[in-house]
């Protein structure tokens, strides 16, 4: 097939050849056909990386990248979905993980095109989407792995998140979608996870305990899917703003917190919120009282003080609520 | 049945992928690069931070570079007086250019007379070398501007100064310590710099030769000669063997190894003459060296 092939169908070809080669192995439950067949997909991964992903003209996006990186994520997820917990004739693949290999090559595969077909600066949105359904699919299909996948894409994406809020040019300010649009649908994306982030926490609590590192990253989604967004978004404030309206904004942001801490009762949020607050204090008693200019520093002054005062309202309305989750 | 089912349109949905992919008529090349777009990216993305917060102030940047460009050219010939004619008219388009930038460093241009070097780099704090070999693919100053501009802006968005501090991280050199720089070989200034720095001197070199009185399109009629070299220069597989061969010679030294595809690069110069409404700046300027000559002979 290599010799045959054009080099942009060798990775098709392979994975074409490892599906046929799988079902034959189901078929005839044959070990070392289905062993054969992984090695094929595998291959056709890795192939992916030196002919398909820079395959294609610039701004062409239903181009050869696509139409065949896609239909091998399609391959790998269907060699996964056949590597289920309850099938007997598969266990040795199952206890050489060939499920999970399987599983992450195909989740691999989605992220690299990604990588290569958005735009540099919306790939985080693009990943975050990415996370949501990962998140969804963990929920659906019962399957943690897709929860590991997800949390280790949140970490990735938000690394690459380094690239938009330091990445741009010195010089070129940027305009608004740059600034503001593509980080907070980002953000936006992140935090629509954690109602799968919940359930997903719930289940896991009825379960085994696991070994105790990652335990403790597993079981708690739900934490991932608020700190990343939460700090990306503080940051992305801290950055992209006007430098005098960056305690207003961080007051908003907190008051907002606060918010969704007691309508899901969490208490690391609810910290969350009170610090940020805390900082906005801080923040205006050091710097703004004294740096800003007037209209600035009254508009810091206004909104920060409804902001505290909402939260007291809260607390005192909510008294009973919050010393639950204390 | 559900399961055979699902097997037949997956596997049609792979056939139908292989027998497109088949009959595209335009070759494909087996090459690393998106190996080395992801890990450069990852690298950039890293260290973006510390890079901010670490930043050698201008002066440091300037002696650092005068430092590693005179360490560069000890023990090399001296140019003849034709290569001191080129040179000078390159130092006369780089200043012009130069101008421009934002930072006010003490920008300095130098011929590298090597008709086998098709390629240009900058170091941090001015210094910009141009290879004679990237010079005889010229027909135009306005080319001669896009080149300059673009290294130029390699040095005026801290790319050079930042690479240099990632190098110095890696070897575990102080920067401060005199001699320390001896460690920091020429060829990390000429291995080009990820894509996106790449796109960015593109873009903003582009600007700077505008400012500078040149045409826009000296950059996409640069970039066409460079997508055609290009096509020529990269092996178009057909076999296992030959894909091998193809991934070594991405490993030598030449343009093509440190910059993006041109076909990327002339989409983007096309892209921002449109936006910038440079349509009709096409007039271009000749490459036109002046020597002055004694007897037939050329003289400084």
């Amino acid at each position: 097939m290599w010799y045959e092939l054009q080099p942009l169908s060798v990775a098709v070809g392979w994975a074409v050849f490892g599906l046929v080669l799988f079902e034959y192995g189901l078929l005839r439950n044959t070990r070392q056909f289905r062993f054969q067949a992984y090695v094929a997909l595998a291959a056709a991964f890795g192939r992916i990386f030196f002919a398909n992903l820079t395959a294609g003209n610039p701004g062409e996006f239903w181009g050869p990248r696509m139409y065949t990186v896609l239909p091998l994520t399609l391959i790998f997820f269907f060699v996964y979905a056949q590597l289920g917990p309850d099938e007997a004739s598969i266990r040795d693949d199952r206890r050489l993980h060939f499920d999970d290999l399987l599983g992450y090559v195909g989740t691999g595969s989605i992220v690299a095109l990604l990588s290569f077909q958005f735009a540099n600066d919306w790939l985080v949105t693009a990943w975050a989407v990415v996370v949501f359904v990962l998140f969804g699919v963990a929920l659906l299909l019962k399957r943690s792995m897709f929860l590991h996948q997800g949390i280790l894409l949140i970490v990735g994406t938000s690394a690459r998140v380094m690239h938009n809020l330091f990445g741009a040019s010195y010089f070129s300010g940027g305009d608004w979608t740059g600034g503001y649009f593509v980080l907070g649908s980002a953000v936006a994306v992140m935090l629509a996870c954690l109602p799968f982030a919940f359930r997903l926490r719930d289940r896991l609590k009825a379960q085994a305990p696991m070994n105790r590192l990652m335990g403790a990253v597993v079981r708690h989604p739900e934490q991932f899917m608020f700190f990343a967004p939460v700090l990306l978004f503080t940051l992305m404030l801290a950055l992209k703003m006007r430098a005098g309206m960056v305690t207003v904004a961080w007051g908003i942001e907190g008051a907002l917190i606060m918010l969704l801490a007691l309508a899901v009762s969490e208490r690391s949020y609810r910290l969350t919120g009170l610090t940020l607050l805390l900082v906005c204090v801080g923040r205006i008693m050091v710097r703004d009282a004294w740096g800003l200019a007037p209209r600035d520093r009254y508009i810091t002054f206004i909104i920060l003080g409804a902001a505290l005062l909402l939260v007291s309202l809260l607390y005192s309305k909510y008294r009973d609520a919050i010393r639950q989750f204390l | 049945m559900k399961r055979l089912a699902i097997f037949v349109v997956v596997l049609a949905t792979g056939v139908t992928a292989l027998y497109f992919s088949q009959r595209r008529h335009e070759s494909t090349p087996v090459s690393s690069n998106a190996v080395v777009e992801v890990a450069a990216d990852a690298q950039r993305n890293l260290s973006r931070v510390p890079m901010r917060l670490t930043r050698l102030s201008d002066d440091d940047e300037v002696a650092i570079g005068k430092q590693l460009a005179d360490q560069y050219s000890a023990g090399t010939t001296q140019l003849s007086p034709e290569e001191l004619g080129l040179e000078s008219y390159i130092r006369r388009v780089g200043n012009n250019v130069a101008l421009h930038a934002r930072r006010h460093l003490p920008y300095s241009f130098h011929l590298l007379p090597n008709r086998a070097m098709i390629n240009a780099f900058a170091l941090p704090g001015g210094p910009v070398y141009v290879g004679e070999g990237l010079l005889d693919l010229m027909t135009s100053e306005d080319q001669l501007a896009a080149v300059l501009g673009h290294e130029g802006e390699h040095i005026d968005h801290y790319h050079c100064v930042e690479r240099l501090q990632v190098e110095a991280r890696l070897r575990k050199l102080r920067l401060n310590i005199i001699g320390a720089l001896v460690q920091i070989p020429l060829t990390i200034w000429e291995a080009g710099y990820n894509k996106d720095e790449e796109l960015e001197a593109d873009r903003e070199g582009m600007r700077l030769a505008v400012l500078g009185g040149y045409s826009p399109y000296c950059a996409v009629t640069l970039f066409e000669k460079f997508a055609k070299l290009h096509n020529e220069y990269i092996i178009h597989a057909q076999s296992p063997e030959e894909e091998l061969s193809e991934l070594t010679i991405q490993s030598l030294e030449g343009y093509f190894r440190s910059h993006p595809q041109p076909s990327e690069r002339l989409a983007q110069a096309n892209r921002l003459i449109a936006q910038e409404s440079w349509q009709d700046r096409k007039t271009q300027r000749p490459f036109r060296v002046e020597y002055e000559t004694r007897s037939g002979k050329y003289v400084k």
